[in-house]
C-alpha cells in the first residue's frame, strides 16, 4: 500500500485567487481566516448531509428500507457503545487544542488526561 | 427543457457540486437578509450615537463613519463573510468547470455557425477592467488561456446565475435582456430595429434575449475577452441565436458611422470609468442612425438616495468586490452626459423587471421598486 498514491481528485483541484487589494486583517489573520474556514466547513457539512439524504431516498426507491426506519432505528448495546466512541473521538479531535493546559514556563508538556496515554 | 441546463454549453454540476452551489446561494442569502440588517442597526444604534457623544457631531462623510465601523468586530466579520462567500462561489464553479473543461472545449467548437466570432489577437484590455478581477472573479473577463479556451465563459455563465441567486431568470440569467426590450417597446412601440449592438455582452445572457424579439435583425455583441466571447458564440449557436460576437472596446469600435438602429448594454456602465463612460455614450451616438435608440440598463440605485449604511455597503463594492466605478456610476449625471453626446429625449427611470417584454405595457416609473424588481434605464434617441 502506498501512502503517496496520487488521488484522481487532486488532479482537478486548483486554487484561484482574485487580483485586487486585500482588506487589512483586523486582529491579525487568525480570526478572519478562521471565519472563512468555518464557512467552508459548513459548506462541506451541508454537502455531506445532502448526499446522505440522497442515499436514504434512493434506498427507499429501491425498497431497501424506508426513510422512516431511520427515525425508528433502535441501536443495540454494541452499536451504542461504538457511537459513544465516535462522539468521544470527534470531540477529542476538534477540541484537541483546547485540552492543552497552560503550564509553568519551564515545566514539560503534560497530557491533561493521562488515561488517554502518556504523550509527555 | 431542464431548467438547470437550458442549453448544452452550460457546465453540469454533479450531485455534490449542486449541493455546494445551492448551499452558497443560501449562504449569500443568509448573509444579506440575516447578518447585513444587523450592520445597519450597529451603525445607527451604536456607532453613530457614540461618535456624536464623543465628538459632539455626526460625521458628514460616510467614509468617516465607515472608519468607525471598521473597529467593530461584527462589521469585520460581515466583511469577511461577504467576500468569502463570493470567493467560495467562484471556487466551486471554477472547480466544476475544470472537471469538464475538455468536454466543454470540444462542445464549443461550432461547425457552420449562423452567427460569427471575431477575436483580435492585438486587443488591449482597458485598464479599468484589467486593474482588478471584477466581482472577485479570478482571471477576470479577459482571461484567455489558449486559442480555443472557453473556461472563463463557462465559469461566468454558471457563476453569474449563482451570483444573482437565480433571480435574473434562473439559469438563462436573462431577465435584464427582456427588461431592455420592455423599455424599448414602451418608448418605441413596434418599430423593428434592423441592426442591434449589445455592448459588454459577456456570455450573451441579455443579448440572446434581446435578439429573440427581433429575429429579422442582425445582432452584434462586443466584449473584451476572447475566451468569454468564444463561449458566448457557442452558447448562442446552441440556443439557435445567430449573433455576431467581436472582441472590441465599447469606447471605440470598428463599426461604421450610423450603422445601428438599437444599441444597448446590460449592467456594464458601472464597470467602466469616469472617462470611459462618456466615451461609450459618444460612440453610441456615432454608431446610431438618426432616430436610432440607445438603452443602457444599470443597477437601480442612486448614491444620494442611500442612507449611511447603504453608502458604506457601496464602498464594499468598490474596495473589495473590485467594482471601481460603482460610486461614479451611482452619481453620474447621465442626462447631461447623453445630451452632451448629442442625444435627444433622454429618459432616466426605472423599468419593471420582466421575463417577457410586451408592447402596450406601462412599466416605466420614477421610483425603483428595488434590485431585481426594477432596473435603471438610461435611454435616448439620436
Amino acid at each position: 500500500m502506498s501512502f503517496a498514491a496520487p488521488s484522481k481528485q487532486g488532479q482537478t483541484e486548483k486554487v484561484w485567487y482574485p487580483k485586487g487589494k486585500k482588506f487589512p486583517y483586523h486582529d491579525g489573520p487568525t480570526n478572519d481566516q478562521l471565519l472563512s474556514m468555518v464557512m467552508a466547513l459548513t459548506a462541506e457539512v451541508s454537502i455531506l448531509r445532502e448526499r446522505l439524504d440522497t442515499n436514504e431516498r434512493v434506498a427507499e426507491q429501491h425498497e431497501l428500507y424506508k426513510q422512516t426506519e431511520i427515525e425508528t432505528y433502535d441501536p443495540d448495546q454494541g452499536a451504542m457503545a461504538e457511537r459513544a466512541g465516535l462522539r468521544r473521538r470527534i470531540l477529542h479531535k476538534v477540541f484537541r487544542v483546547l485540552q492543552e493546559r497552560p503550564a509553568a514556563p519551564d515545566a514539560p508538556q503534560r497530557d491533561a488526561n493521562p488515561e488517554d496515554g502518556d504523550t509527555a | 427543457m431542464n431548467p438547470h441546463r437550458p442549453h448544452p454549453m452550460m457546465p453540469e454540476a454533479n450531485h455534490d457540486e449542486l449541493a455546494e452551489q445551492m448551499f452558497i446561494v443560501d449562504m449569500k442569502t443568509f448573509i444579506g437578509t440575516k447578518i447585513e440588517p444587523g450592520q445597519r442597526l450597529l451603525l445607527n444604534d451604536k456607532v453613530i450615537p457614540e461618535v456624536e457623544k464623543t465628538t459632539g457631531q455626526i460625521p458628514e462623510k460616510h467614509q468617516d463613519l465607515r472608519k468607525e465601523m471598521e473597529r467593530e468586530p461584527a462589521y469585520q466579520a460581515w466583511l469577511t463573510m461577504v467576500s468569502t462567500a463570493q470567493d467560495m462561489m467562484w471556487d466551486s464553479v471554477g472547480t466544476c468547470v475544470q472537471r469538464q473543461i475538455g468536454d466543454l472545449t470540444e462542445r464549443a467548437k461550432i461547425e457552420n455557425p449562423r452567427g460569427s466570432l471575431a477575436v483580435d489577437p492585438d486587443f488591449e484590455v482597458p485598464r479599468y477592467i484589467s486593474a482588478q478581477d471584477i466581482h472577485r472573479m479570478p482571471g477576470n473577463y479577459h482571461s484567455t488561456l489558449s486559442v480555443d479556451d472557453i473556461r472563463i465563459g463557462a465559469v461566468f455563465d454558471r457563476g453569474a446565475v449563482i451570483y444573482q441567486l437565480g433571480r435574473n431568470g434562473g439559469f438563462m440569467n436573462d431577465i435584464r435582456g427582456h427588461t431592455i426590450v420592455s423599455h424599448y417597446f414602451e418608448r418605441f412601440g413596434e418599430t423593428k430595429p434592423a441592426r442591434i449592438l449589445d455592448m459588454g455582452c459577456t456570455v450573451g445572457h441579455s443579448t440572446v434575449a434581446i435578439a429573440s424579439y427581433f429575429p429579422e435583425a442582425e445582432t452584434h455583441a462586443i466584449d473584451v475577452g476572447a475566451a468569454l466571447l468564444r463561449y458566448a458564440h457557442a452558447r448562442a449557436e446552441r440556443l439557435d441565436a445567430p449573433i455576431h460576437f467581436s472582441q472590441q472596446s465599447a469606447e471605440q469600435t470598428n463599426f461604421d458611422d450610423e450603422s445601428f438602429d438599437l444599441i444597448c448594454s446590460s449592467a456594464v456602465l458601472h464597470e467602466t470609468s469616469g472617462q470611459a463612460m462618456p466615451n461609450i455614450i459618444k460612440e453610441c451616438h456615432r454608431l446610431l442612425r438618426p432616430g436610432g435608440a440607445m438603452i443602457h440598463l444599470e443597477v437601480p440605485a442612486r448614491l444620494e438616495e442611500l442612507d449611511a449604511w447603504g453608502k458604506i455597503r457601496g464602498d464594499y463594492e468598490i474596495q473589495y468586490n473590485y467594482e471601481p466605478f460603482w460610486k461614479g456610476a451611482l452619481t453620474a449625471d447621465y442626462r447631461v452626459i447623453c445630451e452632451r453626446a448629442g442625444f435627444a429625449n433622454v429618459m432616466l427611470g426605472y423599468q419593471d423587471a420582466t421575463a417577457k417584454a410586451e408592447v402596450g405595457k406601462n412599466a416605466f416609473f420614477d421610483k425603483s421598486k428595488g434590485v431585481h424588481r426594477s432596473w435603471l434605464m438610461i435611454s435616448g434617441v439620436k
